[in-house]
């Protein structure tokens, strides 16, 4: 444990929480659920209409006697059928009415970082925080104050935190959004396009008629996002189980067989880094052996587009129009949209001569690129114990059943500095076996609510200020000034990086360590130890002049706030979600449902919207702020938006609004917005923006090549040297459920006192290494050396103490970790404090033009320190 | 006469953890953090089987086994515990002394002692649910269904019929103490040695 990081559990739960004011204070100025407090202490038992957030946003009851929640259960509709997950319970008693609930307003007064606070008043944190906007906006930098968001299911009205930041002109970004699925979503529109991202990045599929799946990465089927739906856990199990009495089998790819993962057919372990080896691998197969879907690579991908063999560049016409080879006329015509019928060839084994110009389809290029990983070679580079018969057979059975089959990826993302790669060969297998809108492949939903982000608008708000400032599309349907920190790199001539990205993490550091971010207020988030690389984010966050984190639970960025706001509970505000998803009667079902207050905000705890309305209206903005009901008019005006025939009050006091379809297996129904308006095998935009592009920086730059390719990555290079990954459980997933007292006991995962490093077990008793040792592990890779992505490596060298666990279910190159493990903050319960903390072990790495941050790149070297 | 048992349905069983959570919320069991000690009515058991790559992760739910032949009931010196008719173990708190030979005795370690309040404690299929004419939190809401309760004297009872549908039969019957949970699909798992050792 850190010297700096001494404050205890017991005190601070002494300052921040019951234990020492003893009664609960209930807010006065906001009656969130309609009743006052004598009301709310003689309320009759009743089950109210709200929802979880320990995942994502499952619809769920909760049972309310004498204003406190005593019970939860699922809602009566598809999928759930009454019933919620482990987390629904844990969120309640071990987040809402936890012992060591933030629930006054907090004031440091010790070092920064050294966790000595003092209670404070909701008027001293609003003033201080007035007062530095009017400074930083009479100064003309009011961007010196950011906001950074955490999980949009977890934070209070993102739409509204966004609506502030534009009319105040402050920074925001959605920083978590970059190490969750920021690359993923800028290649879902890199090789899909625009119209087709969430579905594909989601998972979203029709399950029920799905023959045999492989999925890699991804704690499958328990883990959020749990594919095929946009519901949460509890809302995918029943799917999957339904879909596994149809016949659904499934492999995962991964090198820990996780909790949930373990209950799939097969496993196949593949070393840290090398998915894109096995995704060619299977490729490579389902060319050789003709088990591709020809006729849809014709209509829908542009793998019939005609490329230069002198230099990869897509052929072009005079008038700019990309090219294809017409077998009937036997001349290059112009590549058309996607669906369109014609005599075009795949030429595999060809090159053609347009007028004296050497050229080869992109198809012909890709199985080029795959017929680098025959089988054997794919289970090498990925360290397989069985040589290619495991990937040969993966791939039989994929070509076989085509095309109710799934090649998934995992949703989450940025693993290692050439994840875009792993994601792009994973999109390509797809892409052969052309499982898209047909029974058991991947489906886009045909219906759903499109709410808008409910921002207020003139005339019910004077004009913005600034009205010529422009703005792009933010993340979750927000807008964001395109002069912001991750939204100007994206909007270059070239690009330099994708706007699909979610944020651009290491612009935030920088900015800080130059004095251009000099206040921060973070929600739904804990970036100190959440984003890779602790040391250059300590080191960053210590220069800062204000932290201000909104919070219900401690953690190390409430350790490191100046004042610590007690943010009101998902249960204690209204919010709105939509979402479709299909459920386990095979049927798309669109859903508008209310988070709403089934409590008051406990102790003087507020939600945050209520909190920046106040500092809104002190700074003189008050015509913006004051009117703007977040608890109904917000998501009434969504509502209306988004076409729902009910308002936010019908939906909290009748439960979701859902309305129910027919599956419509249409391919055509949105066109598709790539730059050949097909789907890309070979991606026009990584050439044109990138690879080809003497202007960009990431020119000729392997990592965007714009075929699919493998790219190996840095490695142990000693037997003592392992990869070190970290992963998630069922009962434990993000911010929301880290300093759970109810989901992180000993007994919720077999009984284990300690939170282990896991190793292979053959490894580990190689050198020496019992059940149980103590080992210390220290970073020492990759370093800027290793791997041109590498930003920054100052947590080389990092070291910590932990004792390890041996499996038989890890790669033997792999040491595996809970995301969960190893705080560092002595607020927090000791099991999570437990075992080591894998960001401190990660330095940033920084994927060419999509960003992500190789949230699990690290290699590390273990030594024996005891028994 | 109805005789109360269980069936588990390990291909049912999504290792989801919500039995446990529920188990321990509804029935006020302190968590560790306060208490110091980690009491619980409910286990799980996750034998790893195989080397690698060829092993397997299976997940057992593990509490009190309602067994006919109880050895809590056996060593209890005060009669704290008692088998009813309907084959559900009575447990009776203020009989208790808190002395832990039912804990000793019994083979599945679903007992322990509450030592703020001195006394020992278990699952009891919740009693006072089932009086209420309400089902055991853990069957109630169990996301997968897979977890059936009911008369196992009754053939056509769903407990019964699990019991056959899924070839259920009890962990390590070896102990000799007829348990009457039930555990379905077990895969060969049927006998497990080391009930309180395996973890992860």
């Amino acid at each position: 444990m850190d010297e700096k990081f001494r404050i205890s559990r017991r005190d601070f739960m002494k300052i921040g929480g019951l234990t020492a004011g003893g009664a609960m204070v209930s807010t006065t100025c906001l009656r969130l659920t309609g009743l006052t407090p004598a009301q709310a202490a003689t309320e009759p038992e009743q089950w109210k209409h709200t929802a979880c957030a320990m995942c994502l946003m499952c619809p769920m009851q909760a049972k309310v006697k004498k204003g406190k929640i005593v019970d939860v259960r699922g809602e009566d509709i598809l999928p759930w059928n009454g019933k919620v997950c482990a987390k629904a319970y844990g969120g309640i008693w071990g987040r809402v009415y936890a012992p060591d609930r933030i629930l006054h307003p907090l004031k440091r007064v010790g070092r920064r970082g050294e966790g000595k606070f003092v209670r404070c008043s909701w008027e001293e944190v609003i003033n201080v925080v007035s007062d530095k906007l009017r400074e930083y906006r009479e100064a003309g930098h009011p961007e010196w104050f950011e906001t950074w968001w955490g999980c949009p299911v977890q934070t209070d009205n993102m739409y509204f935190l966004h609506y502030f930041a534009r009319i105040t002109g402050t920074a925001i970004s959605y920083m978590h959004g970059q190490i969750c699925f920021g690359d993923h979503s800028a290649e879902k529109a890199i090789t899909f396009g625009g119209n087709h991202v969430s579905p594909l990045m989601l998972g979203s599929a029709d399950y029920l008629n799905t023959k045999y799946a492989v999925i890699a990465a991804q704690n499958f089927p328990g883990t959020v996002f749990a594919p095929g739906t946009t519901f949460g856990s509890a809302g995918f199990y029943p799917v999957f189980l339904k879909a596994r009495e149809r016949g659904f089998k499934y492999t995962s790819v991964d090198p820990k067989l996780g909790d949930s993962a373990a209950m799939a057919d097969d496993w196949l372990p593949v070393r840290p880094g090398s998915d894109a080896a096995f995704a060619l691998g299977v490729a490579n197969i389902l060319i050789n052996e003709n088990l591709y879907d020809e006729e849809f690579l014709l209509k829908y991908t542009n793998a019939p587009q005609l490329i230069r063999t002198d230099d990869g560049v897509a052929l072009k016409d005079e008038k700019g129009r990309f090219l294809t080879w017409d077998e009937a006329s036997r001349s290059a015509k112009p590549l058309e949209k996607a669906g369109s019928e014609s005599a075009l060839t795949l030429g595999l084994g060809k090159t053609f001569s347009v007028e004296g110009t050497s050229c080869k389809t992109a198809f012909q290029l890709f199985a080029e690129e795959a017929a680098k990983f025959p089988a054997d070679k794919a289970a090498e580079a990925c360290n397989l114990p069985y040589g290619g018969t495991k990937i040969d057979e993966i791939a039989q059975r994929l070509g076989r059943h085509k095309p109710a089959v799934l090649f998934y990826p995992g949703f989450t993302t940025g693993r290692y500095s050439n994840w875009f790669q792993v994601l792009r060969t994973y999109s390509a297998v797809n892409l052969l076996l052309g499982n898209f809108d047909k029974p058991g492949g991947w489906y886009f939903p045909k219906h759903g609510f499109s709410t808008g982000c409910g921002w207020p608008e003139p005339p019910d708000v004077p004009q913005y200020p600034q009205p010529d400032l422009k703005v792009v599309p933010g993340p979750w349907g927000n807008k964001m000034s395109v002069a912001s920190l991750d939204k100007a790199a994206c909007y270059t001539t070239p690009r330099q990086f994708h706007p699909g990205t979610q944020a651009l993490p290491w612009e935030h550091f920088g900015a800080i360590k130059q004095g251009k971010i000099k206040a921060l207020f973070s929600t739904a988030e804990n970036s100190a130890i959440t984003q890779v690389d602790t040391a250059l984010v300590y080191e960053c966050l210590h220069k800062l002049e204000l932290i201000l984190v909104g919070e219900q639970s401690p953690k190390e960025f409430v350790e490191l706030a100046d004042y610590v706001l007690p943010e009101a509970s998902y249960v204690e505000r209204n919010h709105l979600y939509t979402a479709t998803g299909i459920a386990q009667d095979g049927k798309e079902h669109a859903i508008a449902l209310m988070r709403s207050a089934a409590i008051e905000p406990i102790g003087e705890s507020k939600p945050v919207s209520w909190f920046l309305t106040e500092v809104g209206k002190k700074i003189g903005l008050g015509a913006y702020f004051e009117n703007v009901d977040h608890q109904h008019g917000w998501w009434d005006k969504m509502l209306k938006q988004a076409k729902v025939p009910v308002d936010s009050a019908h939906i909290i006091n009748n439960g979701p609004y859902v309305k129910t379809f027919d599956m419509d297996y249409n391919l055509s129904a949105k066109p598709i917005a790539t730059r050949s308006a097909r789907f890309e095998l070979y991606s026009n935009e990584l050439s044109e923006e990138c690879y080809h592009n003497a202007a960009s920086q990431w020119h000729k730059n392997r990592y965007v090549y714009p075929l699919p390719t493998y790219v190996p990555i840095a490695g142990p290079k000693a037997d003592d040297e392992f990869y070190m990954v970290s992963g998630k459980a069922s009962w434990h997933q993000k911010n929301a459920t880290q300093n759970n007292r109810v989901l992180m006991d000993d007994d919720i995962e077999g009984g284990c006192p300690y939170t282990p490093l896991y190793l292979n077990a053959a490894r580990g008793k190689a050198l020496g290494l019992k059940e149980g040792d103590i080992v210390e592990v220290r970073c020492v890779g990759p370093t800027k050396g290793d791997d041109p992505c590498v930003a920054d490596d100052s947590v080389v060298g990092y070291n910590q103490k932990v004792r390890i666990h041996l499996t038989e279910a890890l790669h033997p190159d792999a040491a595996w970790v809970y995301f969960a493990a190893g705080h560092r903050s002595e607020m927090m319960i000791p099991k999570v404090r437990d075992g080591v903390l894998h960001s401190a072990f990660v330095p940033l790495s920084v994927e060419p033009y999509v960003g992500g941050c190789g949230k699990n790149y690290s290699i590390v070297k273990l030594t024996r320190i005891g028994g | 006469m109805s005789k109360y048992g269980m069936a588990i349905d390990l291909e049912k069983c999504v290792r989801c953890r919500t039995c446990y959570v529920v188990c321990k919320v509804m029935h006020d069991i302190p968590d560790q953090f306060q208490s110091g000690n980690r009491y619980t009515r409910f286990r799980f058991i996750e034998p790893e089987i195989g080397n690698y790559p060829q092993v397997r992760r299976h997940f057992l739910p593990v509490h009190c086994m309602q067994c006919e032949d109880p050895a809590c009931v056996a060593v209890c010196p005060e009669k704290a515990l008692t088998r009813q008719k309907d084959g559900l173990i009575a447990y009776d708190p203020k009989k208790c002394i808190g002395c832990e030979a039912c804990v000793e005795a019994c083979p599945y370690h679903a007992r322990y002692i509450n030592e703020q309040k001195g006394v020992a404690d278990g699952c009891d299929f919740c009693a006072d649910r089932l009086a209420k004419g309400e089902l055991p939190w853990c069957v109630d809401r169990c996301i997968g269904n897979a977890v059936v309760f009911g008369n196992l004297n009754d053939p056509d009872s769903d407990v019964s019929q699990a019991i056959r549908k899924t070839n259920a039969k009890p962990l390590s019957p070896e102990y000799g103490t007829k348990p009457k949970v039930f555990y379905g699909n077990m895969n060969g798992l049927s006998k497990i040695k080391g009930l309180g050792g395996f973890r992860h």
